[in-house]
């Protein structure tokens, strides 16, 4: 009796394993095309990339098999952009005017899951945003990162690394009360920045943020505020990330201070001046990030600043970068995101040629592991505004 | 194809040759004087040449490790053979890529140009010849000729001009000789001003209009082209009016100098008055006559015919005579020419075919109306932009309006403008209605756009276009569509010095221009100071 027993439950456990086995070789796809953008952005060949589940196994691998294989000859494989400084879904959300200070504000609290722009945002081969306040409040709050399930194409947010959101912009001073300077508004930043020193609440995102845990995304409009950054990071011990495009080229040597700077966006009216930012940031041994400002201006937006940058000093390489893996570090997604690498999630995009050539066209997007998008163009609808009208 | 090798305009290897050759002593000195002069000569039309660059023509596969010859402002060599001469020069370039200059289709250079809203108005007054920043940003982008319009910010704007971006020259621009010309010399002719008058411009809706506001402004396109054509009729009229003015005043004077001729013959006194097929009024003067036959007086003026009449007149008793009413009637009255008006003489000249109306729009509607006017008109119509044309694209089959397309990208916020309107498949959708394509940096242009941007733009405008194919829309067509010099933008032997150097082929990522020269002259250098803004 036993010994039948012990029979059926082997049989049950090998029938499970074989089932298992089954169910994981189905889920493994084999994607393969011309060319591939490096972590380092650079194009290489061999773009041949293992996907199990929704993550990748392995890049370049000759020998790698799976159930399902997509080709597309002469095409490139790109990971999944990023776009940090976003307000889809969520224009006029993102801002407080009667507060300047909104420490508990969290720009997850502003998704709206069923707004068509998220899915022109992936269509476009985003499959990352960053919900991040404007620039009207000295701290905005926390952004929020959003990602995208393979299973609704919903979005959604993405773990709790954030960056939170300050401004030194002249659009954060007020009219009538504090701040209405300059001067006012650094002051009141310290002054809160102190008041959380003093009585310090780790678990708050002003706390992660004097704790080191956290990055802040500091608008920068001008020179000078890069330079007020730079005090401040030094000062209170901060991970700062300006976000600056104007004067780069006179305080670029400070870049290197910081954990990131963020330039952009940028389209054909910027100025020569601007655009080169990225460029003068880069010399100084920055990390670069470029911005697209989604939803506003062009859908291909952040494309188009990478191609432009590219155009001004910076290197096609670290252009690529600076939209794919670059935000994933500064982000603190470098073991997940932005990049075609084995253990990363399996969020990548297929363009025609070059991402930085703007005659590529999006051919196929996988979110997840899976295709969710294929050719784009033959749809002008979107996807999810197909589904909303259901 | 490559093309043949040149030489530069002064073969100087016979100097050479005679000069090394030993021979009388007179002659070495006539050799000294010889080499002397065809040095001098040379030096003033020195060759330089650029070598081991990739040449890039329109249309045309690359042509590797070639170098360009140029002399005296002008291509003499082009190819993988081409070559200077002992005399030539040797530049060094940064860059390794040599394509012809780009030619923009739809300039909005506001610094350039700045026009006030007005029919009459044109481009080539607004000019800002001493805007050297806003040139640099152009030449940056690899431009070395741009149409530039005079915009209005909604409805009828004034003329455009098309300008070959020369380094700016001191003085007034000055018209050139050719058609369109005001009656210059080719001496007085500006190297910066290539087509005085090129069309005039529309500009269907300001940013932010409704919808009622856009069709007042197209209602009143078609109000104004009634009016000028009313007014073109108005002086054809008056001319019919004018002849046959002067064709009774002819008969008149031919009947009275018959009646005076039997009168004399009565009197038996000489005939001396006025011959059959003389001007009217000779009496009072053939010269004055003469000039008012050949040119109408303004409004106001009197001819010196109604004056002699009124001498004659007053030579005759005041006092009411029997058949006065008769003569009264039979008088003849002058025609009175009608008033000048500027704004609708130009408008005029678009009824007419002489001029095309460049037409920015973007709505599909409005584009529609457009066809509409341009029909009823029989317009020379151009559309500038035309974002929403997708939709429409089957109405412009066969209508073989030309479309000025510019690097507006689609966008998912909903926006007023050209943004809102525009499609990712506008060029393709406009080639299969066989709408002739050009390109401009248009809308999206600013005073000191980035480095590199109109080539971005026009990649993203015209997507499916090859390298080869789109270089040749932007430079050889732009500049034949635009009334440029005859193969300008081909880089071929003969043509101006008008080149750009890069540093990758120029639609590849990346590409930087590193130095534009114009007529044979480097007119920007990448690493300059002084830099653009």
């Amino acid at each position: 009796m036993r010994r039948i027993l012990t029979t059926r439950v082997l049989r049950l456990s090998a029938a499970c394993a074989a089932l298992a086995l089954t169910l994981s070789a189905s889920a493994s796809t084999l994607i393969r095309a011309k060319l591939f953008v490096a972590p380092d952005g650079e194009l290489k060949p061999d773009a041949i990339v293992l996907i199990d589940g929704d993550r990748i196994v392995s890049v370049s691998d000759a020998a790698a098999k799976a159930n399902d294989t997509h080709e597309y000859s002469g095409a490139v494989l790109c990971p999944g952009l990023i776009e940090i400084a976003s307000q889809a879904g969520a224009v006029d959300d993102l801002n407080d005017a009667a507060n300047p200070i909104q420490v508990d504000a969290d720009a997850r609290d502003a998704l709206n899951r069923r707004s068509a722009e998220y899915d022109g945002a992936l269509r476009a081969g985003i499959t990352t945003l960053v919900l991040t306040p404007s620039n009207e409040n000295p701290i905005g709050g926390s952004t929020a990162i959003v990602c995208f399930t393979p299973q609704s194409l919903r979005p959604v947010i993405h773990g709790d690394t954030a960056p939170l959101k300050l401004s030194l912009s002249p659009e954060a001073l007020r009219a009538v009360y504090e701040p209405s300077s300059r001067n006012g508004l650094i002051a009141l930043l310290r002054r809160t920045l102190d008041a959380e020193k003093a009585d310090p609440k780790p678990e708050t995102s002003l706390g992660k943020l004097l704790g080191g845990k956290r990055v802040g995304i500091v608008a920068a409009p001008e020179a000078a505020d890069v330079l007020t950054c730079a005090d401040l990071a030094k000062s209170y011990g901060l991970r700062l990330a300006p976000w600056h495009s104007s004067d780069a080229e006179e305080v670029a040597e400070l870049g290197a201070e910081f954990p990131g700077v963020i330039v952009g966006p940028f389209d054909f009216s910027t100025p020569a001046r601007h655009a080169r930012s990225a460029a003068a940031f880069a010399k100084n041994n920055s990390t670069v990030v470029i911005a697209g400002g989604l939803p506003f201006g062009a859908t291909d937006r952040l494309r188009l600043g990478a191609a432009i940058a590219a155009r001004s000093g910076l290197s096609p390489a670290l252009a690529r970068r600076a939209i794919t893996s670059a935000p994933a570090d500064l982000l603190g997604l470098n073991e997940s995101h932005g990049r075609l690498a084995p253990g990363a999630m399996a969020d990548l995009v297929v363009f025609s040629g070059d991402p930085l050539d703007l005659r590529s066209r999006v051919l196929a997007v996988y979110v997840g592991g899976q295709r969710v998008i294929t050719d784009p163009s033959a749809s002008s609808a979107p996807r999810l505004a197909q589904e909303d009208r259901k | 194809m490559p093309i043949p090798v040149g030489v530069a305009p002064n073969d100087a290897s016979a100097f050479r040759a005679i000069a090394l050759r030993r021979i009388h002593p007179a002659y070495s000195l006539f050799s000294l004087c010889s080499l002397a002069f065809a040095t001098t000569a040379l030096g003033q039309n020195r060759a330089t040449v650029i070598k081991d660059v990739t040449i890039l023509l329109p249309g045309e596969a690359p042509i590797e490790k070639g170098s360009v010859v140029f002399a005296g402002g002008k291509i003499t060599g082009v190819g993988p053979k081409a070559s200077g001469n002992f005399m030539s020069r040797d530049l060094k370039v940064g860059g390794k890529f040599i394509t012809p200059g780009f030619v923009d289709c739809w300039g909005r250079n506001p610094s350039l140009v700045t026009a006030d809203e007005r029919a009459d108005g044109a481009a080539l007054d607004g000019i800002d010849l001493f805007n050297a920043a806003a040139m640099r940003a152009l030449w940056s982008q690899g431009v070395v000729a741009t149409y530039v319009p005079a915009p209005a910010i909604r409805g009828i704007g004034g003329v455009g001009a098309v300008l070959h971006l020369a380094p700016p020259q001191s003085g007034p621009l000055t018209a050139p000789k050719g058609k369109g010309d005001k009656g210059s010399s080719a001496d007085d002719a500006d190297p910066l001003l290539w087509v005085q008058e090129s069309a005039a411009h529309f500009n269907a809706a300001a940013l932010g209009d409704s919808s009622i506001r856009r069709l007042q402004t197209l209602q009143a396109l078609r109000s104004a082209l009634k009016e000028a054509r009313e007014y073109g009729e108005s002086f054809d009229d008056y001319e019919d009016e004018l002849k046959e003015y002067t064709d009774k005043l002819a008969e008149k004077a031919k009947k009275a100098a018959a009646a005076e001729k039997g009168e004399a013959g009565k009197d038996g006194a000489k005939p001396d008055a006025a011959k059959p097929g003389d001007k009217p009024n000779a009496g009072g003067g053939s010269k004055a006559a003469s000039k008012d036959n050949s040119k109408p007086a303004a409004s106001g003026a009197t001819s010196s015919t109604s004056s002699a009449s009124k001498k004659k007149k007053k030579a005759k008793p005041t006092t009411p005579q029997p058949g006065d009413a008769e003569k009264k009637k039979d008088a003849l009255k002058k025609p009175t020419e009608p008033t000048r008006d500027p704004r609708k003489e130009t408008l005029l000249r678009v009824v007419n075919g002489e001029l095309p109306l460049r037409a920015a729009a973007s709505h599909p509607e409005d584009i529609e109306v457009l066809l509409d006017i341009a029909n009823e008109y029989n317009l020379a119509l151009i559309l500038e932009g035309a974002h929403g044309a997708a939709v429409i694209a089957d109405e412009l089959k066969e209508t073989n309006i030309p479309v000025v397309l510019d690097g507006t990208m689609p966008s998912l916020f909903f926006v007023d403008g050209p943004r809102r309107y525009v499609r990712a498949d506008l060029s393709t959708r406009l080639s299969a209605a066989d709408s002739p394509l050009y390109f401009g940096s248009g809308a999206g242009s600013a005073d000191y756009a980035a480095a590199g941007s109109f080539a971005l733009a026009a990649s993203t405008a015209l997507p499916t276009l090859e390298d080869a194919a789109l270089l040749k829309k932007l430079t050889v067509d732009a500049a034949a569509w635009l009334g440029c010099e005859k193969k300008y933008g081909a880089l071929s032997m003969g043509d101006r010095a008008d080149f750009v150097v890069w540093t990758a082929p120029p639609f590849s990522p990346g590409a930087v221009v590193d130095r534009v020269f114009i007529d044979g002259q480097e007119v920007y250098r990448r690493d300059d100071a002084g830099a653009d803004r």
